[in-house]
């Protein structure tokens, strides 16, 4: 349908917008390395590209989350374990800027509509058909704040406006002149971004720290996964977060919302790396019970196990990997083989109730959850290797190199085969190659400990009529089955080292290096010392002046900022 | 061995030595009666219902019996029209349109009663009989109901069991939509069944004894749900789903029965009435039911459900969609109902003496699933292995 002149015209104005955001986008990216070649002695910036839940919980926050986002949004890049991390050395590739524009308009235009304008926009013009800089003034302002995460220059906010007259003329409607600036905004990189601004360490000579806002925006990131409120953003106005008695006093306030329960999810969610849920396929032939409901429901069956467990029981972390106590929903209870007793009416969104497996259940804790079962196997078998290798990498930091591009999988993939008829059987004949046996060797006695849990996470005990052996192994220590695998790794001193290292990761935005080791060993100790709390961990380390402190003569965090290209790689 | 691969896997059906915890946490939430010591018990969900054909080459000796649109000729000529206004309505009814629809309604309407056209689907009886074509074979699908040999029992092909009565097989088995075999449902019930199950409350199955794994007396328990069957990504109804058993008792029917050599039936037949679906079947009822399932090594029954079956919701079942569905798949629904009249065996009118059902047999399976009370509104779930 050809456009009209007046929506043509109209979009100038907010093309414009999308066009220089495109190139603030670009300048973004390459001005950290540029000025680091340049000499680095002035303050250095540092950004992060939001990811989709952030993206979302941000439109949330500030417009009320019946908003509708559409779209899709450019892969992550997982950079040391964390996307968080790769987020830090990611663009936006031309699609994903066509899509954030379109998301942008849709987000916009639900802003001004009938059903949103009253509650939303707090003023209201003096002519509808006509622009308004005051009413503009007033609605870009307060909503960029929250957006940009600081406060807008006047030039910014006087582009916002200008735009939203420009195009309110060509509408001849004040509200469509403000839909087109807000989409505009929306599109920007100072919203896209995570743009932090460096400022001299008083305190420290040579040394520079985060700037208020950016330090209020890294608090609100790490604890509740989205923007700072206003009242974080206050504090950074006043000075408040420039004194460690306000920056506590703030932490503590944001401990204590139920949103930092968003933060432990988007943390671990990170962690567990359950983005890779987008992308899982099972064969529906072999694993019947594994709809996308099943997918969606497990993926926040273990997210709810995590927050329930660290947050309302304030339990140890470590725990977590024996825990009998779970949430369940009536397609999960299919797979897992337990009764759901919840009165819904047919067609009802599957409800979540509290669930704890029984003493004998030989599930316990969240290795034995279809999430991590039927995640690190293959579309149609279980993977003892996947499963050991994402134990190793996630939940105790340590890699696992990749296997070697010429190895024959014939034997591990023939899961018919009447010689070896378990995986135990066809992953010893497979590495008996020498290739293949060092990786293996650490991967494996892992792995076969959870084979009493098929590719799709349902029970087996047999395989081919044969008998499965669940004895594993780790790191000397023997055990049988899912629940002794899950009390191993709980009593491994990786465990919660692993967790501190990338807890930290995730807040700094990079894995933390020699500089910030000494640190990193402290809120170990403290973990420790603590029981092993997350909140009281994410406490400490948001209250810490090394999460804000950048050194330029140190080629540590300097490396932050350069690019890099280290994708994380799975394999068999 | 029987439930050898339960005996393997978690869940409700646990291994024997966990039967006392089974028992303790099941009895307590399931509908059916608890008991003082430690039962075994396991439920599932029908997944699949649908009549019992065996037709084999031949067993029509008179022909299959004509599609619709050639059994109207016939209608047509019952009701007294020369050829060549037979001819002139059926081309009207090839037409579509206005002239079409004044040629099904005299179809429609081809009852009568005094001389007067009335709804032939509803009257039935007030169509000339047609006469439609019945099997005639040694061989159905089903149970000897009342015990004797005649020569109106068929074998049972499976058991080789005599004395077999389904005369329902008998009169619909030369209609094509009714012709089928044990794994090859008829397209009839194909259809229907396809319908149904998406929409209407689930059925349930449970079987309580002292140990399931071996042969001994049980108790076979069915109920409606309140729910509807869920189906998985293939299609199939996904096992271990919970249900909540109906409240209303119209459902709830106990049989005594046993497990011998991997097979569940009913030992003591009597009279199960389970609510269906309103719009077709509202109630499947079944006097003097027998029951045959094989247990499956992955835990699913397979079988046959079997008893005198009223011949009006029979015959209503399959009328109800009237010349729509007669003209889809029902062929000739009046003759139908002569059909079924001709060949009732069951429970005689005390007055008259005529037979107002007709044995029958029906393919049945069922999964794996958990039954709960349906006045348990949430409670917290105990596993037990």
């Amino acid at each position: 349908m050809p456009q009209s002149k007046s929506v043509r015209l109209a979009s100038v104005a907010v093309a414009a917008l999308t066009f220089v955001a495109t190139l603030s986008v670009t300048a973004l990216v390459v001005s950290p390395a540029a000025s680091v070649e340049a000499g680095g002695a002035s303050p250095q910036t540092f950004t992060r590209r939001l990811t989709p839940d952030q993206y979302k919980t941000i439109i949330a926050d500030v417009f009320g989350k019946d908003i509708r986002i559409g779209g899709r949004f450019d892969p992550g890049l997982r950079v040391d374990g964390l996307l968080e991390v790769g987020a830090g050395e990611v663009s936006v590739s031309a699609t994903g800027m066509e899509q954030y524009d379109a998301m942008a308009r849709s987000i916009a235009n639900q802003i001004i509509d009938d059903k949103h304008r009253r509650l939303l926009i707090s003023c209201e013009p003096k002519a509808n058909d006509k622009p308004d800089a005051e009413c503009a003034t007033q609605f870009l302002g307060t909503v960029g704040k929250l957006l940009f995460r600081r406060p807008l220059t006047s030039e910014e906010l006087n582009l916002h406006v200008e735009a939203a007259a420009a195009a309110a003329l060509v509408e001849k409607d004040f509200y469509k002149g403000l839909a087109l600036s807000l989409a505009g905004m929306l599109s920007q990189p100072q919203f896209l971004f995570r743009h932090e601004v460096l400022e001299a360490d008083p305190d420290r000579k040579g040394a520079y720290r985060l700037d208020a806002y950016s330090k209020a925006s890294r608090l609100s990131f790490l604890l509740w996964n989205s923007g700072p409120d206003e009242r974080l953003l206050e504090a950074a106005e006043n000075g408040e977060m420039s004194t460690q008695k306000g920056l506590t006093r703030q932490v503590e306030r944001m401990v204590r919302s139920p949103r930092l329960a968003s933060g432990v999810r988007a943390f671990f969610s990170d962690m567990f790396h359950f983005d890779q849920f987008d992308g899982l396929i099972k064969d529906t032939q072999i694993y019947p019970k594994f709809s996308s409901q099943v997918a969606v429901d497990s993926r926040d069956q273990t997210l709810r196990t995590v927050v329930d467990h660290l947050l309302v029981r304030k339990g140890d972390y470590r725990d977590i990997f024996t825990t009998k106590k779970t949430f369940m929903t009536k397609a999960l209870a299919a797979v897992y083989k337990v009764p759901f007793g919840m009165n819904l009416p047919n067609g009802s969104p599957d409800a979540w109730m509290p669930y704890e497996f029984s003493e004998d259940d030989p599930r316990a804790g969240i290795l034995t959850h279809i999430s991590f079962v039927a995640l690190h196997s293959h579309p149609g078998r279980s993977s003892p290797t996947l499963r050991g290798k994402a134990l190793r990498e996630i939940m105790l930091c340590q890699k696992v190199p990749s296997p070697p591009g010429d190895v024959d999988f014939t034997l591990v993939q023939d899961t018919a085969s009447e010689e070896y008829k378990t995986a135990r059987a066809r992953l010893t004949a497979h590495s008996t190659e020498p290739a293949c046996a060092g990786c293996h060797k650490i991967t494996d006695p892992i792995g076969l400990a959870l084979e009493n849990f098929n590719g799709g996470g349902e029970w087996q005990t047999t395989e081919n009529g044969a008998t499965i052996d669940t004895s594993g192994a780790l790191d000397g220590v023997s055990f049988s089955g899912g629940e002794g695998l899950g009390e191993a790794v709980r009593n491994n001193d990786a465990v919660a080292s692993c967790l501190v290292n990338r807890m930290a990761a995730y807040a700094l935005g990079k894995k933390p290096g020699p500089v910030k080791s000494q640190w990193v060993s402290v809120l170990e100790s403290k973990f420790a010392d603590s029981g092993y709390l997350v909140q009281d961990l994410m406490k400490e380390i948001a209250v810490s002046p090394e999460l804000f402190r950048v050194s330029s003569s140190n080629l540590d965090e300097l490396t932050m900022l350069m690019p890099r290209h280290r994708p994380d790689k799975e394999g068999e | 061995m029987p439930f050898k691969n339960y005996e393997n896997a978690p869940g409700i059906f646990g291994a024997k030595v966990n039967s006392l915890a089974v028992a303790l946490t099941v009895s307590a939430l399931c509908f059916a009666g608890t008991h003082a010591v430690a039962m075994d018990k396991r439920s599932y969900v029908i997944e699949w219902f649908s009549q019992a054909s065996h037709s084999t080459d031949g067993d029509c000796p008179a022909g299959i019996n004509p599609p619709t649109r050639q059994q109207y000729y016939e209608s047509f000529e019952l009701l007294g029209f020369e050829p060549e206004e037979v001819e002139e309505q059926m081309k009207k009814y090839a037409q579509g349109g206005m002239p079409a629809a004044n040629a099904k309604n005299i179809l429609r309407m081809r009852g009568r009663i005094d001389g007067e056209p009335v709804n032939g689907f509803v009257h039935p009886w007030t169509v000339a009989d047609p006469n439609l074509n019945s099997v005639k074979s040694d061989y159905a699908l089903g149970f000897n109901l009342d015990g004797q040999v005649s020569d109106a029992s068929f074998t049972e092909p499976m058991t080789n069991e005599k004395g077999i009565d389904n005369q329902l097989f008998r009169a619909m088995g030369c209609i094509e939509q009714f012709r089928g075999t044990y794994d090859h449902p008829p397209t009839f019930w194909a259809f229907i069944w396809g319908s149904m199950k998406e929409t209407t409350p689930a059925w349930l199955m449970t079987v309580e004894g002292k140990d399931l794994g071996s042969d001994g007396p049980v108790t076979i328990t069915f109920d409606r749900a309140l729910e509807h069957i869920t189906f998985g990504p293939t299609g199939n109804a996904v096992s271990h789903i919970t249900y909540r058993a109906d409240p209303d008792p119209r459902s709830h029917h106990e049989f005594a029965g046993k497990i011998e050599n991997n097979v569940l039936s009913i030992t003591d037949p009597g009279e199960l009435r389970l609510l269906l679906d309103t719009l077709s079947f509202p109630e499947f009822v079944l006097f003097n039911a027998h029951l045959r399932m094989t247990i499956e090594a992955d835990g699913s029954l397979k079988g046959l459900i079997g008893g005198y079956q009223p011949l009006w919701d029979y015959y209503f079942g399959i009328a109800q969609g009237g010349l729509a569905y007669e003209g889809m798949i029902i062929n000739d629904a009046p003759g139908i109902y002569h059909s079924l009249k001709r060949h009732a065996d069951g429970n005689p009118d005390p007055e008259t003496g005529e037979f107002t059902s007709i044995s029958a047999a029906y393919r049945i399976d069922a999964v794996p699933a958990f039954v709960v009370p349906a006045e348990a509104a949430a409670y917290q779930n105990i596993s037990s292995r």
